[in-house]
């Protein structure tokens, strides 16, 4: 058996698998907050990544700041996703917010089309263009940046989760919004906060992506779909579940590439999705919600 | 907010065909309105919409669960009828018949193995169908002529009838969609269209009368799979050509969509939906760099402003209009209903639920 | 309130339904001083990019047409619809152009083959002439028996492939490492390569990949292990750039030849590769190479009044291969209709086109006959390479 290919599949499933993570995390915070899956996080992922690769190559800003800059554009575009789902009221089950999250979804993505008028644009990796050897195998630096980004995103969250006020909340919201409601939390303001965070992952996500290809306007949406399966495979709403879903799922499609029938590779995500749901719908790590009626 | 079901139920649901009547009658009036080719092509591709969220309106507005599979389910019936013409010799007739059987027996399949789970789950789980049915089409070139494309179909033909011309092509589709609405609509006034509803809009009220809520839910996504595969063989017989492209997670959305803000659960509601979708589909061609923007702000809207669907606010309203005459004529005794049971017959139940708190 | 909301918003589908079904009773009388050609592209959805250079390309033929005083004296009534990568959508559009807009001769196939291959039967059996811009070689072929009033200004997967086979004999190379994307530009290509390699006795060890994919390292690794002198992808997407950065990681020092198809051909993409791209070899148009090659070819002046309108018009943009196979698209057509003088029916152009000699385009010289719809050859494939700046010829 070949070793060199064989860490050479888990060298990319690690890379993809940290960024599917990232988008998996993200999904699992607004599921908490809402009970709703937010068809936007893929196209934060997308907006995070093309904004900081379009600031760096319009303006020629340093790396560091285009990604600050592309972060907080992204933040913003996550409150006005709270505004456009709630803010009008109207929306009270999670299956409606959902339905209108693709609606966001596909306005963002028509407008990102038309503002990057359709091209594609590159962003540098901060530790540069070297890659890294490993036992017959290689990866970009990037590969280890966007790990040790995924791991400390989830260990953070974990500790706001636990040790913040506000955290508490956001939590208590994934049990039950009414019982927050009564303690006179308002269910707008946790989910705003909530959308904040899910934003800023994806566009963390973007930037940590964008250096291992080139983005464009069509980079976010089959990506968020891959999350939403990583964080499935974890237990939605699962930090820590998210980011062995997000691994574990980078690492398949990586064996089906490098061992098995490579064009059928991105079938696997949606394979894994059906399979999880059947066989043990509160993915591995457990969820907050109860699954089967 | 008072549930009346029975004897007083089925009479108020036999007065309700007119949403029936609705439905057949576009089907004929349309043709009427305009009826060169390119109108006709307009009028058979909203029929064959109309049979696709007839289907979806059975899960969807009945059952109360979203499907996200009904894009698949389509291409699936597409390409089964496509196949078996094209690489089978199977007459058209006999494809048409193949096509619905395939997908109901995928739908049973994917539904027995998604149908406990609740809600939103249920609805990923029917994303993940979709999309590896979706993803298969390109896959498997040698069957399906993988993303170029199933080329060579056959125009559907009875005997040595042929149906070429737009009015004849247009007529298959109306009848089939027609014929569609009628069963859709006998089934739900039946009793098991009763027990579906009244598990729609509550669990524990179906259990009461008896109804095992999981066999009913299967029973209603079968039935979705079996308008789907209707829907994709008359598209494959049509078209005479089918790709990837046409049954993809946005059409699995925009199925789901129109019919939300048409009115799931109205038997009017997917005549509407798929007017809505073929209107948006002719107006946004005209807007080519900001297609895409304007169908994402046209659904916002239309999700903010109609959660429960254009034809449930109005039926409702209607509805309750007619009622109130009706009792203020009648003695009141009858409106005794126990307190807190839901309508059975407003917009998605789940959500004319959700709203009323 | 929300009633009178509803009402009006039923009230006004139902009338915006049935006017697009009434306006397409008779408001297009056919006009005698223009001729209405239609064009598909998608210029949104997926393979929007590549959309938009097209519409930009075909844009500028009608543009220059019309400025020249347009077709004995007829000027070019355009019609423009977006199918968005959707086949269906197409297929709509097309019966729209054709029976409601009153389209004569269409031009375009929707950026896609899927798209072209779905359209052709329809305007066939219109009996107009359809003149695409897609590669997969099923829209024209079997031409005099299938598709008799169907054309494309692009190559055939054949001939491309049979330049590279020639290029791989001619560099002594015999095991290549095939990766082409899963969508029909690759999957044309695989099927073309996959028959004619063995036979010129090259073996193609092949590993497909999705057109979204973030990394292709398992591929390039397993590929590796075959020990290619060659590694070849065929795509249009940014998956591409993935590609070559991901054989120099993998490979390293090893000394292998890096090619990509002629879908990639783009300065942009070649300089977002960065340092990874250098020395890239691509099979192409000559296009990318106009101003290298000899002045005494008689396709290099067309090309520099391409290259320099489309410059021109467009801010300073360097036209790419898919604007200059719509332009010429656009230009077989309006070299067919002064030949009819302006008459449109299909069979009319259709014998004006194969009679057309050679029209030097922008592309290659086409030589359109009876049996061949595609009208370019082995001498129109340039063999290029990207030096980290621009592209030059490869003797």
């Amino acid at each position: 058996m070949d070793t060199g290919l064989l860490i050479q599949v888990i060298l990319s499933g690690l890379s993809v698998g940290a960024i599917y993570a990232l988008v998996a995390v993200g999904f699992g915070v607004i599921f908490n907050a809402t009970g709703a899956i937010n068809f936007v996080q893929g196209e934060y992922v997308m907006v995070g990544g093309l904004s900081a690769a379009m600031l760096y190559e319009a303006w020629d800003v340093p790396v560091l700041v285009a990604i600050v800059a592309a972060v907080a554009v992204t933040v913003l575009l996550g409150v006005l996703t709270e505004f456009g789902l709630l803010g009008f009221g109207r929306l009270r089950t999670p299956a409606s917010i959902t339905i209108a999250t693709i609606a966001i979804a596909v306005i963002v993505k028509g407008s990102a089309m038309l503002i990057s008028d359709r091209d594609t644009y590159a962003l540098p990796s901060v530790l540069g263009t070297d890659s890294l050897q490993v036992l017959g195998a290689s990866t970009s630096r990037q590969t280890v940046l966007n790990l040790l980004l995924a791991v400390a995103a989830v260990a953070a969250l974990t500790l706001f989760f636990q040790c913040t006020k506000l955290g508490t909340t956001l939590r208590a919201a994934a049990g039950d919004s009414e019982t927050l409601q009564t303690f006179g939390v308002s269910y707008r303001t946790t989910a705003r906060w909530a959308f904040v965070i899910a934003a800023a992952l994806g566009a963390l996500a973007g930037a940590g992506l964008a250096p291992l290809t080139v983005m464009s306007f069509d980079s976010g949406t089959l990506l968020g779909l891959k999350g939403f399966a990583a964080a499935m495979l974890g237990g939605l709403g699962n930090p820590r579940g998210a980011l062995a879903g997000g691994l574990l799922l980078g690492i398949a499609e990586a064996v089906m590439s490098g061992y098995g029938a490579a064009a059928y590779a991105d079938v696997v995500a949606f394979v894994v999705l059906l399979a999880i749901l059947t066989l043990r719908p509160t993915g591995m790590f457990g969820t907050a919600r109860a699954v089967r009626t | 907010m008072r549930g009346r079901r029975d004897a007083a139920g089925v009479v108020r649901r036999r007065r309700k065909a007119w949403e029936l009547w609705i439905t057949i009658g576009l089907l004929v009036v349309l043709p009427l309105i305009s009826a060169t080719d390119y109108s006709l092509h307009i009028w058979t591709r909203m029929a064959i919409f109309l049979i696709l969220l007839t289907g979806l309106n059975l899960i969807q507005g009945v059952a109360g669960m979203t499907s996200l599979a009904q894009a698949g389910f389509f291409g699936l019936g597409a390409y089964a009828a496509g196949i078996s013409a094209v690489r089978y010799d199977l007459p058209p007739l006999a494809a048409l018949v193949v096509a619905p059987v395939v997908v109901t027996l995928v739908a049973l399949l994917v539904g027995v193995l998604s149908m406990r789970l609740k809600e939103i789950y249920f609805t990923m789980a029917t994303l993940g169908a979709g999309f590896v049915l979706f993803l298969l089409f390109g896959r498997m070139v040698e069957l399906t002529g993988g993303p170029n494309g199933l080329v060579g179909i056959p125009p559907f033909s009875i005997g040595g009838l042929e149906f070429t011309e737009p009015i004849m092509r247009y007529a298959l589709v109306a009848v089939l969609a027609a014929l569609g609405a009628v069963v859709a609509h006998n089934l739900l006034v039946s009793r098991t269209g009763r027990a579906l509803r009244a598990y729609g809009a509550s669990e524990p009220a179906a259990l009461a009368v008896g109804a095992s809520p999981f066999r009913l839910r299967l029973l209603a996504f079968g039935l979705s799979g079996f308008y789907a595969g209707v829907a994709g063989a008359l598209e494959a017989f049509d078209a005479r050509f089918i790709s990837p492209s046409t049954f993809d997670f946005m059409t699995a959305v925009l199925l789901v969509v129109a019919l939300v803000v048409s009115g799931a659960g109205r038997m009017v509601g997917p005549i509407l939906g798929a007017l809505l979708l073929t209107g948006i589909e002719v107006f946004a061609a005209d807007y080519a760099d900001y297609e895409p923007l304007i169908m994402g702000v046209i659904f916002l809207v239309a999700v903010q402003l109609f959660p429960r669907g254009v034809a449930g606010e109005l039926a409702a309203r209607w509805e309750d209009r007619r009622e109130r005459a009706q009792r203020s004529g009648e003695s009141l005794g009858d409106s005794s209903a126990p307190a807190g049971t839901t309508r059975t017959d407003v917009g998605t139940p789940a959500m004319t639920e959700e709203l009323r708190r | 309130m929300r009633k009178k909301i509803s009402t009006l918003l039923t009230c006004s589908v139902l009338l915006a339904l049935s006017a697009c079904g009434l306006g397409s009773s008779g408001s297009d009388t056919d006009s005698d001083d223009t001729i209405k050609i239609g064009t598909l592209f998608s210029v949104s959805g997926a393979g929007a990019n590549l959309g938009d250079k097209m519409r930009k390309g075909a844009e500028l033929a009608v543009k220059q047409v019309n400025a020249d005083g347009g077709i004995d004296g007829k000027k070019i009534d355009w019609v423009f619809y977006d199918p968005a990568g959707d086949t269906s959508t197409a297929v709509q559009q097309t019966n729209r152009m054709l029976d409601s807009d009153g389209v004569e001769l269409v031009v375009g196939g929707g950026g896609s083959s899927g798209i072209a291959l779905a359209m052709d039967p329809i305007t066939s059996g219109r009996g107009v002439a359809f003149i695409a811009t897609e590669g997969a070689r099923q829209i024209v072929e079997p031409a005099a028996e299938a598709h008799p009033l169907t054309f494309k200004t692009t190559f055939n997967d054949t001939v491309m492939v049979e330049r590279l086979i020639a290029f791989w004999k001619a560099n002594g190379i015999t095991r290549v490492a095939f990766m082409p994307d899963t969508s029909s530009f690759g999957q044309s290509a695989q099927e073309e390569l996959e028959r004619l390699a063995p036979e010129a006795g090259i073996k193609v060890f092949t590993a497909a990949f999705d057109p979204a994919a973030n990394d292709l390292t398992p591929q390039v690794k397993r590929l590796a292990g075959n020990d290619p002198q060659a590694y070849l992808a065929w795509t249009i997407t940014p998956a591409g750039v993935t590609f070559l950065k991901n054989i120099r990681s993998v490979i390293g020092e090893r000394d292998v030849m890096v090619m990509h198809g002629f879908g990639f051909v783009d300065d942009r993409y070649m300089e977002q590769a960065g340092a990874a791209s250098t020395g890239t070899i691509l099979v192409s148009p000559k296009l990318p190479v106009w101003d290298q090659i000899d002045a005494s070819d008689p396709q290099q002046p067309v090309m520099e009044d391409f290259a320099t309108a489309y410059a021109e018009e467009y801010g300073g943009e360097q036209p790419n291969v898919y604007a200059g196979q719509a332009y010429d698209a656009m230009m077989v057509a309006v070299a067919a209709l002064r030949a009819t003088g302006g008459d449109t029916d299909g069979e009319k152009i259709a014998d004006a086109i194969e009679g057309l000699g050679t029209h030097v385009g922008v592309t290659g010289a086409f030589k359109f006959t009876a049996d061949d719809h595609s009208g370019l050859t082995v001498d129109d494939v340039a063999v290029i390479q990207w030096d980290g700046s621009r592209f030059l010829p490869v003797e």
